[in-house]
């Protein structure tokens, strides 16, 4: 029949057409499994061990992060430890917790925004996470101490007794340590740094930086030994021939917008040139904080790629730029409350930048670490990492961990632990310790 | 089995349909191969673009010491794009979008090429079909470079092409759904008139030739139509002209239909009467032809007669001639003076003719039994005898032959045997006859055994020898006349070859039987049935 060979026809049509539209698919590319970062081999005199927990219960975390510090450690004992954990944690059963399972161990640190930070990632829990790095070694005495700065009449007697019981604790009286550690609470870092100056000069670095809370809330805690503070201050007085290297850097870029603070109270700026500092920073930064002019309130989220920045005139003659975070603004004056101590007259720019930025801040610190002592890469013993906890906000959730693959990169696979605060301390040479905000800062100890 | 009737309806429908939908799907094929292979084009080139871009901002962060997440993140966020690695000249990835492929090696063929290439390759799980752009990076001093890999999902197409498929494929039906309105529309428009054409017709058919198609259309059908009504006005004015010439056809078809009939009555009469004349003839002729059957049986027989009458007097004159040759060329030596003087050899000559002369008498005797058997002139006596008697005496006449050959002759006879009527010595010629050829025919030292078993209407007398006996074939030829086993043996044993025939004549004639049953070297054994009784006639003879 016609009819039969015309379907047949146009069946044989339409298979041609389907063969011809089948492309065959060929793959080439074959992936290998990541090859482990080498541990950081301990030497003699220095051993490491690092952990960390996500798990819900407090003590099966703890449990869990002791677990793989000793695993490291073997037969050894840490002399000391340091602790950075996440508010959604009972943080005194953690430190009982840690303090039963390493009863002779030092402990030192604080709350962290969101998460922690360690060689093997960024880590951050359903209800918590912790991290410990824990040493051992006889060519670094560690002094832990602490001290409630509602014990005292000022933040400065506090931070003075904080670092002599810390160099007690060390058992290096009348010595001055090599570097002290320190978490607070913040709020009154910079009377605190003058505090511990007072017993250490300031010529010792103070670093370290202001324990936080996921909503700003003030649940933030400080660990020293077996004290957990809500209003205090950890500090760790560190004695040790060991190269002790670090970088203290905020990452952000300069712009022209410059001006003279002309009235300042504490950390709120009223006026910059003699203009309203709102108004002035809102300018400055092409209204980014427009609606709030109105409004009044907190500006922190909008703020973190627009820091205001302390010019810092060091001996030598270089100037360092201290990066300042506006919090808030103030009706009806409009005026900016920041969360470093602002002196009138101090000369203030509008500093610039942005996520990635702020992101590669985490290998470009590290590398300054190295480069600052020439330390090799993959050389050191371990580090400790301090990271504005507001960047970290800045930065998208899916690029966080990736500041751990950068510092891994750039520090060759040492051990290393982190935690994001609300303020951070560190030593500008020439210029001295300070308290800035949105920095981030790298320690690394090393033969 | 009749084909399946499709009408030009159901054809044109069809055909319009059919090729409305092969258009419609290879429309749509076409369709959705082109734009996809279009978008697929343009798909590689503007993420060829991206990926020229992120390896600039890599470059130049890489001699920065800042890597461009942003930038990185801003391609890898699109749907298109899968992953973004770069890799090291040893495989190593150095920088991803996904945290997890950092510091993770790869193997490829394309590692470090100096070119942007386009590879087809699958997913990571191997599910999903994707492009992988490969853009070398100027980065390092080594000879090989660094190269970044840009994996492209081809989802977005495969969207876009599921959406075309749908889209082309509602607007198929569609197509297909009017085309079909239209294919019907049509296809009635076509065959509207050839159906109301046809209706004329099968009117036609039945006869209504007034009938005539109503069709006006201007195309091929209302020529046709115009066509048919004159052929139907054609054809109703032949029928009449049919109408016309049947019926003076009726009338001269009745004519001649009586003539006819009258024509057929005569010649059944003829044809009755040649019947019965034939029935007569055939009566005479299967009475000629038994007669002719009867004649040519009769002839056969005359022949057959004459044949064997032929036989027998070349045979018996040539029996008749052996002796008479012996007997005639010993008496012309007995003429000769010196051999007649030779007492020795007269008397041996003389012997010699006695003994001639005697087989010839015998031989003459035979033979004039034969010509009695043929002319049914034999005659015979019937006595009642006792049948011992009979064996009696040819126990005592036999012996001496017997003797010179050493051959024991036994007899089985019951003692108690009945009389019988018939005729003794016919019946001892017959037996002896059988005797003697059983002594002739069995070597010296055998054995011949003569048994009689009385029944109750016939008696059976039986001869066995241990002979050379006869072979199979031969069994129903040793009663013809002048009939031997073994001419060499015959010689030997001497015989005339008559009396086997004779006495199956003598038995036949004595409404007896005669047959022998024999084993080729182990012997024969002669068996003689005959009544008890014969019947005898008035004055105590009987004939054949």
């Amino acid at each position: 029949m016609k009819e039969s060979r015309i379907i047949a026809a146009g069946i044989m049509v339409l298979l041609v057409l389907v063969i011809i539209g089948c492309k065959k698919i060929e793959t080439g590319i074959e992936v290998i499994e990541k090859e482990e970062l080498p541990e950081q081999k301990a030497g003699e005199s220095v051993s490491v061990g690092y952990g960390w927990s996500t798990k819900d219960n407090p003590k099966e975390a703890v449990t869990e992060a002791v677990s793989s510090v000793k695993e490291s450690l073997g037969e050894k004992i840490p002399e000391y430890a340091i602790l950075f954990a996440t508010v959604g944690y009972d943080t005194d059963t953690l430190l009982k917790e840690v303090k039963a399972l390493l009863p002779a161990t030092q402990i030192y640190g604080g709350t962290s925004l969101l998460g922690v930070l360690t060689k093997d990632g960024y880590h951050v829990g359903e209800t918590g996470s912790l991290s410990l790095l824990a040493i051992s070694s006889s060519k670094i005495t560690f002094g832990a101490g602490g001290a409630n700065l509602d014990d005292f009449d000022s933040p400065r007697d506090a931070g003075k007794e904080a670092i002599t019981s810390a160099i007690k604790n060390a058992g290096r009286e009348g010595e001055l340590p090599k570097i002290v550690l320190i978490t607070t609470a913040p709020g009154h870092e910079e009377e605190i740094i003058h505090g511990i100056e007072n017993i250490v000069s300031n010529n010792t670095p103070i670093i370290g930086g202001s324990s936080a809370d996921n909503d700003i809330t003030g649940k933030w805690k400080q660990f020293a030994n077996d004290k957990v503070y809500s209003n205090g201050v950890s500090l760790t007085a560190i004695f040790t021939d060991l190269k002790v290297s670090f970088a203290y850097d905020a990452g952000y870029l300069i712009t022209e917008n410059q001006g003279i603070i002309t009235n300042a109270s504490g950390r709120v700026i009223y006026e910059i040139d003699n203009n309203p500092a709102a108004i002035v920073y809102n300018e400055w930064t092409g209204g980014i904080i427009s609606d709030k002019l109105e409004t009044g309130g907190s500006i922190l989220s909008e703020t973190s790629f627009y820091p205001l920045a302390k010019l810092l005139q060091a001996e030598t003659e270089e100037i360092h730029y201290l990066s300042v975070h506006p919090l808030s603004v103030n009706l009806p004056e409009k005026s900016l409350t920041v969360f470093t101590d602002i002196e009138q007259g101090q000369e203030i720019l509008l500093m610039r930048g942005n996520w990635e930025l702020l992101l590669n801040r985490a290998q470009s610190t590290s590398h300054n670490a190295l480069a600052n002592a020439k330390i090799a890469k993959g050389e050191g013993y371990f580090g400790i990492y301090t990271f504005c906890a507001g960047t970290l906000l800045a930065i998208p959730e899916e690029e966080r961990a990736k500041m751990t693959l950068l510092i891994n990169s750039e520090l060759g696979g040492i051990p290393f632990i982190g935690t994001f605060t609300f303020g951070e301390q560190g030593f500008i040479p020439g210029v001295g310790n300070m308290h800035g905000n949105l920095v981030n800062s790298m320690i690394i100890f090393s033969e | 089995m009749q084909e399946k009737r499709i009408t030009i309806f159901r054809r044109v429908f069809l055909l319009m349909v059919i090729v409305s939908t092969i258009s419609g799907i290879l429309i749509l094929f076409v369709t959705v191969v082109y734009h996809l292979n279009d978008m697929e084009r343009v798909l590689i080139q503007q993420n060829e673009l991206l990926a020229g871009i992120a390896s600039q901002s890599i470059e130049a962060g890489y001699l920065a010491k800042h890597i461009p997440f942003e930038t990185i993140r801003s391609i890898t966020e699109s749907e298109d794009i899968l992953f973004l690695w770069v890799v090291k000249p040893d495989g190593e990835v150095y920088l991803s979008d996904d945290p997890e492929m950092w510091g993770k090696k790869i193997k490829d063929d394309s590692l470090g090429i100096g070119e942007v290439i386009v590879k087809d390759s699958t997913s990571v799980g191997g599910e999903e079909h994707i492009k992988i752009i490969i853009h070398p990076l100027k980065i390092g001093e080594s000879e090989k470079k660094w190269t970044l890999y840009l994996g492209v999902s081809l989802k977005s197409l495969t969207i876009a092409r599921n959406k075309m498929i749908v889209i082309n494929t509602i607007l198929f039906v569609l197509i297909i759904f009017f085309s079909s309105i239209v294919s019907l529309y049509l296809a009635r428009s076509v065959t509207k008139p050839i159906i109301e054409l046809k209706n004329v017709t099968d009117e036609l058919a039945k006869g209504n030739l007034d009938i005539r198609a109503e069709i006006k259309s201007r195309d091929e059908i209302g020529d046709l139509a115009s066509a048919f009504n004159d052929m139907t006005s054609d054809l109703k004015k032949s029928y009449m002209h049919i109408e016309e010439h049947e019926q003076a056809l009726e009338n001269q078809v009745q004519q001649r239909t009586l003539e006819l009939q009258k024509n057929v009555k005569e010649i059944e009469d003829s044809k009755q009467a040649a019947i019965n004349m034939m029935e007569d003839v055939d009566e005479t002729n299967k009475q000629l032809l038994e007669a002719q059957e009867k004649l040519k049986g009769y002839v056969n027989e005359l022949e057959s007669l004459d044949v064997k009458k032929g036989e027998f007097i070349s045979i018996t004159a040539h029996e008749l001639k052996t002796p008479l040759t012996s007997i005639k060329g010993f008496a012309d030596l007995l003429q000769n003076d010196k051999i007649a003087g030779n007492a020795k050899s007269r008397k041996n000559y003389l012997n010699i003719i006695h003994h001639d002369a005697e087989r010839l008498g015998r031989l003459i005797t035979d033979i004039l039994d034969l010509s009695k058997i043929d002319l049914g002139a034999m005659r015979f006596e019937y006595s009642d005898i006792n049948l011992r008697d009979v064996t009696d005496t040819m126990r005592n006449r036999i012996y001496p032959k017997a003797d010179e050959k050493k051959i024991t002759l036994n007899y089985e006879v019951p003692e108690n045997l009945p009389t019988i009527t018939t005729d003794a010595d016919r019946l001892i010629q017959v037996i002896s006859n059988i005797i003697n050829n059983a002594i002739r025919y069995t070597s010296d030292n055998g054995r011949v055994l003569v048994s009689v078993k009385p029944g109750q209407d016939d008696f059976i007398i039986s001869v066995k020898d241990t002979g050379m006996g006869i072979p199979k074939d031969q069994l129903d030829k040793i009663f013809n006349r002048f009939y031997q086993v073994d001419s060499s043996y015959t010689r030997k044993v001497g015989g005339s070859g008559l009396g086997l025939a004779i006495s199956k004549g003598i038995i036949d004639a004595m409404n007896g039987r005669i047959w022998v049953e024999s084993k080729l070297g182990k012997g024969s054994t002669f068996y003689i049935s005959l009544p008890m009784k014969q019947k005898k006639n008035k004055d105590g003879d009987t004939g054949v």
